[in-house]
């Protein structure tokens, strides 16, 4: 083995941060290597020397009054902290608490809206008669074949189709961009074949646009 | 007072009684400058470390859950206090070593103090090599070196400290290692 390697081991030797192999290999050579064994005792000697060295103190004065400067500094930080209109170590400390309150307020918030709103948050959304009524004005009260016949344009809006007893004797619909899941729940829509719907915008089904028919 | 446990304390602190911290610096304020010591190598920023060391940990004394020791908690916010001031230092230009304190031994520590100051005076030479040798690491080599040597962590305890892998660690430490070898040669001959 080459005193080299062994030579960059020897810190590592000290440390006692060697694997077992390599610090039998390092033991063994250093029994047969006088240079190696003299650069672990330099090693040795200045870990030595450097944990040695004292901590040098302030002065007696300045030591004994550590707690009376730190008084003063924690003084200076409670007034600044007083006189801070934001105090962000006072509002970091009570994040949760805010949190808590938040939460209770949209909660309040949103159960008012349900209950004396005209916003539906706790049940499926779209019940509205006017959606109804849309999808009643666009196909009024058409047979669902001449419907079909009948739009044979490039884009329609239709309005919402969803809940359409007028659309729910069609054999299935290819929603394209939708939510499969949510084409399911619709018991009105499972059976459409002939519709294609390119595109709806971000998952509302009452404003669809007809873009091709099959 | 001294049977009195830590956790009596901080809750007088938090709840108002700011006195009541001055009985956990006082038992506590040597050891943290002595942390300080290790990193800055110099009295008069060591004080001012463990000022700011101290400062955060009353800043921070209501966060305090005490799932674990307040020394233990207080020696984090040290250790981390000291590992931001290699960092700062490493940006600032490089401050010369001081050594403007008062000849006479009152400002040396009473362990110090004791011995004899001709003594002292000898090691001085010495002590100052081997400050401003570990001065000259890099910021992380002077880290890994001073919780290993100094407050003797375990090398897996390093790395979680300075969120580094063991194998850099140990790199690290060799290269410190390596470089005061170098530097001080002339001492350990």
């Amino acid at each position: 083995m080459k005193c080299g390697w062994v030579e960059n081991l020897i810190p590592e030797y000290f440390e006692g941060i060697l694997d077992q192999y390599q610090l039998d290999l390092v033991t063994q050579h250093l029994e047969n290597c006088g240079d190696c064994k003299l650069e672990l005792d330099a090693i040795d000697r200045l870990l030595d020397l450097v944990d040695n060295v004292e901590v040098e103190y302030p002065s007696a004065m300045k030591w004994n009054g550590f707690w009376g400067d730190l008084r003063r500094k924690i003084a200076l930080v409670q007034v600044d902290q007083r006189s801070s209109f934001l105090n962000l170590g006072w509002y970091y400390s009570n994040i949760w608490k805010f949190a808590g309150i938040g939460c209770m307020l949209l909660l309040a918030v949103l159960l008012c809206l349900q209950l004396f709103g005209n916003v539906s948050f706790l049940m499926y959304p779209y019940r509205d008669t006017e959606d109804f009524r849309a999808v009643n004005q666009f196909f009024g009260e058409i047979p669902i074949v001449q419907i079909l016949e009948q739009i044979n344009f490039e884009e329609q809006e239709i309005g919402f189709v969803w809940e359409s007893d007028l659309v729910s004797n069609l054999e299935s619909v290819d929603l394209h961009n939708s939510f499969p899941d949510t084409v399911a729940e619709s018991w009105y829509l499972t059976d459409l074949t002939e519709l294609d719907f390119l595109a709806y915008p971000s998952g509302n089904l009452d404003n669809v646009v007809l873009t091709s028919m099959k | 007072m001294k049977d009195v446990p830590d956790r009596v304390f901080v809750q007088k602190v938090t709840s108002g009684d700011t006195e009541a911290f001055g009985e956990l610096v006082r038992r506590y304020h040597k050891r943290i400058y002595e942390l300080a010591y290790r990193f800055s190598r110099h009295p008069e920023e060591a004080y001012d470390l463990s000022q700011e060391i101290f400062l955060k940990a009353f800043n921070a004394l209501e966060r305090f859950r005490g799932s674990s020791g307040f020394y233990t908690w207080l020696y984090k916010i040290g250790q981390n206090t000291c590992i931001d001031y290699t960092r700062r230092k490493s940006t600032w230009s490089e401050l010369p070593f001081i050594n403007d304190f008062p000849s006479d031994d009152s400002w040396l520590h009473p362990s110090t103090a004791h011995g004899s100051t001709t003594k002292f005076l000898e090691n001085k030479e010495l002590s100052h090599e081997i400050n401003s040798a570990i001065d000259q690491l890099s910021p992380r080599q002077k880290q890994v070196f001073v919780l290993r040597h100094y407050e003797g962590l375990a090398l897996r305890d390093i790395a979680d400290v300075l969120d580094l892998k063991v194998g850099s660690v140990k790199a690290h430490l060799f290269n410190a290692i390596r470089k005061l070898r170098v530097r001080l040669t002339p001492y350990i001959q």
